[in-house]
């Protein structure tokens, strides 16, 4: 059993600090993942949280027999897909008073001070990596980011994603045709 | 993988996320402990309504009991139930009145004079 199973085998036993430990270890990849599945850092954060409060709700059911990351991925796609699904359904109408930014960019320190060109270039690589990572359809652009940032072997994506390691290579296969088309003029920009 | 998709695949990982801190479990540990206190009250309201029920009927009793006296047992009469039954008595013997202008009194008892004098009042009456 993993470090991770087993502090959640703790947790369901009644250990409140041993899930604290899970949502300290886990907190920052569900919230990267979630930034990159549904690109808005507050909407990932809230349904990080999402993802913790069902979690522990949940942890009665919890049984050790796959690693504890692939059931909180499970559970961490699910929560996305099922916001993009709302999102598609009631479209949200952005009130931009010029003052506010509901956009993670916005937040981030300034650092145009000391780099004006820099920086823009920076922002303008971070839009275009979230939009051609939109630009993906779900199971592909989830098997991605676990892949790419999270470093799972393609046999857990395919046990997240509900599906064969086959499928998942093929799935990775269409993502990066798609990314390196979309980020073509980047794509040159690093060659000179 | 082309030599374009490993670069786009390096290039991916210049993708930056939000960073989170212990703000984070916090935030989650409220979340928690507000659906507790919520899911604990729909089952407290009904003992809470109960008690508010008991209590308003306690106090209603309690007027009850201090304006009109206890309730009367079986058989027993209020002042209003013997007011009751003289005044439906009343109005029989009324209604009897026409009957008794025929009946052909001999006698000379206290009875029959009050008889009479009943079918008097109720002749002037109409």
């Amino acid at each position: 059993m993993d470090e991770a199973s087993a502090w959640m085998v703790q947790a369901r036993d009644g250990d409140d600090e041993a899930f604290d430990r899970l949502m300290t270890a886990f907190r920052q990849p569900v919230v990267g993942t979630l930034y990159r599945l549904v690109g808005n850092a507050a909407d990932a954060e809230d349904l990080a949280q999402e993802v913790f409060v069902k979690i522990y709700r949940s942890r009665q059911r919890y049984k050790p027999t796959a690693r504890f990351s692939t059931w909180l991925f499970r559970i961490v796609r699910n929560t996305a897909f099922n916001h993009l699904r709302d999102r598609k359904r009631r479209p949200i109408v952005a009130i931009k008073d010029g003052t506010e930014e509901d956009n993670w960019l916005a937040d981030q320190p300034d650092r145009s001070a000391s780099a004006p060109d820099e920086q823009l270039a920076v922002d303008e690589l971070q839009a275009a990596l979230m939009q051609a990572l939109e630009a993906l359809p779900p199971n592909q652009r989830t098997a991605v980011v676990l892949s790419r940032f999270e470093e799972m072997p393609y046999a857990e994506i395919a046990k997240v994603l509900s599906t064969s390691e086959a499928a998942v290579k093929m799935l990775m296969q269409r993502a990066r045709a798609t990314l390196a088309k979309r980020l073509t003029p980047f794509l040159t920009e690093e060659r000179s | 993988m082309t030599d374009k998709e490993k670069q786009a695949w390096d290039l991916l990982g210049k993708s930056e996320a939000p960073q989170v801190d212990e703000g984070f479990n916090q935030a989650v540990w409220e979340q928690l402990k507000d659906e507790a206190t919520s899911a604990r009250t729909p089952l407290r309201l009904p003992f809470v309504i109960g008690a508010w029920v008991a209590a308003a009927a306690a106090v209603i009793f309690c007027i009850r009991i201090a304006f009109w006296g206890p309730r009367p047992s079986d058989g027993q009469e209020t002042p209003l139930s013997q007011e009751d039954r003289a005044i439906v008595a009343h109005l029989e013997l009324l209604e009897n009145m026409d009957t008794l202008e025929h009946v052909s009194l001999d006698g000379n008892d206290e009875d029959q004079q009050l008889l009479l004098l009943l079918a008097d009042m109720a002749g002037d009456d109409r």
